[in-house]
């Protein structure tokens, strides 16, 4: 969820060469430098790993918010390159945990992504997705750093987002 | 928020805050630094041998230091000024040690050495304070016998001692013409017995069967002739009567339990050790409405626990107060009906605060009192590790979920000529 009008204004030298780019303009988005398609607001609750980094990041929710107006949308798709060198896709919604309501609205906006993955255009970023895979988490629940979260590890609906693939919401996420 | 208002309410906090009795220690048994400020009802968790029995035990002393050396008087128990002697008398045998050298306690901003405590004062006040349910309830009734404070053995803990003699004497006297303990006689209301009777008695009655010239609690199932032994119960039901013995000590006609010589003069202070033992989450939530009437009798609860239950419903109470939500919040996880006496047991639970500290085996103590499930802390969004277990099982189920999503790798490399050589086409 993003405050709409607040998108990133900031221009970066985009790093075309990297998979990432190749592989979120094949599918139709516009990638941008490092974290840059993430709202300002966002970036810092968003970091990497010792010896990986950001290679581009793209704002999903704001390309598809026209031909999709109803769709619960994605928000942020950002391509990290591991220490090994591989170059992964990973994924992450900022969205309210105030209520245990949150978690089948982020179901929904999870299984939107997952179709999205597996159309064509977006094959490339879908292998960046699941390849590499092992121990890696790549669709991530970011809250704001004074969001309240009401879901507890103990509950069915914790259980229900680890079924869907999904981690409690957290305020802080380390890539990959 | 207008800024006097945000001022006014943080001002507020600090007052309340600065009230709430306060126990910091250094260097107490494997208690390396405790600071420790009690809320209306205060819940320590941690693993097993982190000191949350020797602070419990010490908060009595702070508290009753008086009424505990009258008590081992009245049973011919001296000390002589023998400090280790009262150490190994009041915690237990092998426990003079606790107290070292290098220990030191401050109890509401005064300091103390535990070791003064092993003599008492002049004090013309001497009434008890605390009341303390220790985890070993259950050897205050052997066989279904309750047992007073002489037929324990000296280096036996006091807590157990003093709880078993209190059992004692509300079996053996205060309702011993009774005949029956539970659903009578009446000493909790209907709100609070229902849920007993049904979770944890199964609607049994529960009896002092003095056949045997010995008063002894049976069990009395529907349709038998005899009730049943101690020993044939469930051991979640042998846990619980001893705590709910001690419940009804401390729920007289009066609102609180007398121990001194005015209405003034009574308890305070609960400690309640693992309410849980061997109880069903539902069991478990009867006993923390016991807990909640506790309180709403004015009583300062304190709880060591290993529960998710019971931290699940400190941290709803205090989302509730955040929410400003209404009484019906609270009787619905508590499953309350809609009784005078449900809304005046959820109405208290939203007025009291509520403190929780995490125990660790490094031997520091946290306050993990917001109990945040997106706390960057572990200590804090595992609630000290209760629910640790359950965040590393959704982790681990998330993960495998996504690496199951991904196509296998053996697969790849087996298909990798034919897909060179396809055209692209279908969508993976």
């Amino acid at each position: 969820m993003k405050g709409r009008g607040k998108k990133a204004a900031r221009g970066t030298s985009l790093q075309e060469t990297t998979a990432f780019h190749v592989a979120a303009s094949a599918a139709g988005l516009q990638p941008r430098g490092g974290k840059d398609a993430v709202e300002g607001s966002y970036r810092a609750q968003i970091i990497v790993s010792k010896g990986a980094q950001f290679t581009g990041s793209v704002d999903v929710d704001g390309h598809f918010s026209v031909s999709e107006p109803q769709s619960h949308r994605w928000d942020y798709g950002l391509g990290i390159a591991l220490s090994a060198g591989a170059e992964i896709a990973c994924w992450v919604e900022p969205h309210p945990a105030s209520s245990t309501g949150s978690v089948g609205t982020m179901l929904k906006k999870l299984d939107w992504l997952k179709a999205k993955l597996t159309t064509r255009p977006f094959k490339q970023l879908n292998a960046m997705t699941f390849e590499h895979n092992q121990g890696i988490q790549r669709f991530h629940w970011l809250l704001t750093p004074q969001g309240v979260c009401r879901i507890t590890a103990t509950s069915k609906e914790a259980r229900t987002l680890a079924k869907a693939g999904l981690r409690m919401p957290a305020r802080q996420i380390t890539l990959p | 928020m207008n800024p006097s208002a945000e001022i006014s309410t943080t001002t507020r906090k600090r007052v309340r805050k600065a009230r709430r009795p306060r126990l910091q220690l250094t260097h107490l048994g494997p208690i390396q630094a405790a600071d420790v400020s009690f809320g209306d009802l205060t819940v320590i968790v941690g693993p097993q041998a982190t000191g949350k029995s020797i602070f419990l035990q010490t908060l009595k002393l702070l508290l009753d230091r008086d009424h505990i050396h009258d008590t081992f008087k009245h049973h011919s128990t001296a000390f002589n000024d023998n400090a280790g002697a009262f150490m190994e008398g009041y915690f237990g045998r092998g426990m003079a040690s606790v107290w070292g050298a290098q220990s030191a306690l401050t109890w509401n901003g005064t300091a103390a050495a535990l070791t003064d405590y092993a003599k008492p004062t002049k004090s013309k006040k001497r009434y008890e304070r605390m009341f303390y349910i220790p985890a070993q309830r259950v050897m205050s009734l052997p066989g279904g016998v309750s047992q007073n404070f002489g037929q324990f053995n000296f280096g036996d803990p006091y807590t157990l001692r003093a709880f078993s003699d209190a059992v004692h004497d509300l079996i053996q006297n205060e309702f011993g013409a009774k005949g029956e303990l539970f659903p009578g006689p009446n000493r909790l209301n209907e709100t609070l017995r229902k849920p007993i009777q049904t979770h944890l008695f199964g609607g049994h009655r529960l009896l002092i069967d003095d056949k045997d010239f010995t008063k002894r609690l049976g069990l009395q199932v529907k349709g038998q002739a005899k009730p049943l032994g101690f020993l044939s119960w469930s051991a979640g039901q042998r846990e619980f009567t001893p705590l709910l013995m001690g419940v009804y000590w401390l729920c007289p006609t009066t609102y609180r339990r007398k121990t001194g010589s005015t209405a003034e003069e009574s308890i305070e202070w609960v400690v309640i050790e693992e309410p849980e033992m061997g109880l069903h989450p539902q069991g478990i939530a009867a006993v923390l409405l016991l807990v909640l009437e506790l309180m709403r009798r004015g009583y300062r609860v304190v709880l060591s626990s290993h529960s998710p239950v019971v931290l699940e419903m400190v941290w709803a109470l205090q989302e509730f107060k955040k929410l400003h939500s209404s009484e019906l919040s609270v009787r619905r996880i508590l499953d309350l009906p809609a009784t005078a006496e449900g809304k005046k047991i959820a109405l208290s639970a939203l007025s009291k605060d509520y403190a929780v500290y995490y125990f660790e085996r490094d031997g520091s103590v946290r306050d993990i009192s917001n109990l945040d499930p997106a706390s960057l802390d572990p200590s804090e969004s595992e609630w000290g590790g209760i629910s640790g277990f359950a965040a590393r099982t959704n982790e681990a189920i998330a993960d495998a979920v996504n690496t199951a999503a991904a196509p296998p790798k053996v697969k790849r490399k087996q298909n990798a000529g034919k897909r060179n050589a396809a055209s692209e086409g279908s969508a993976t």
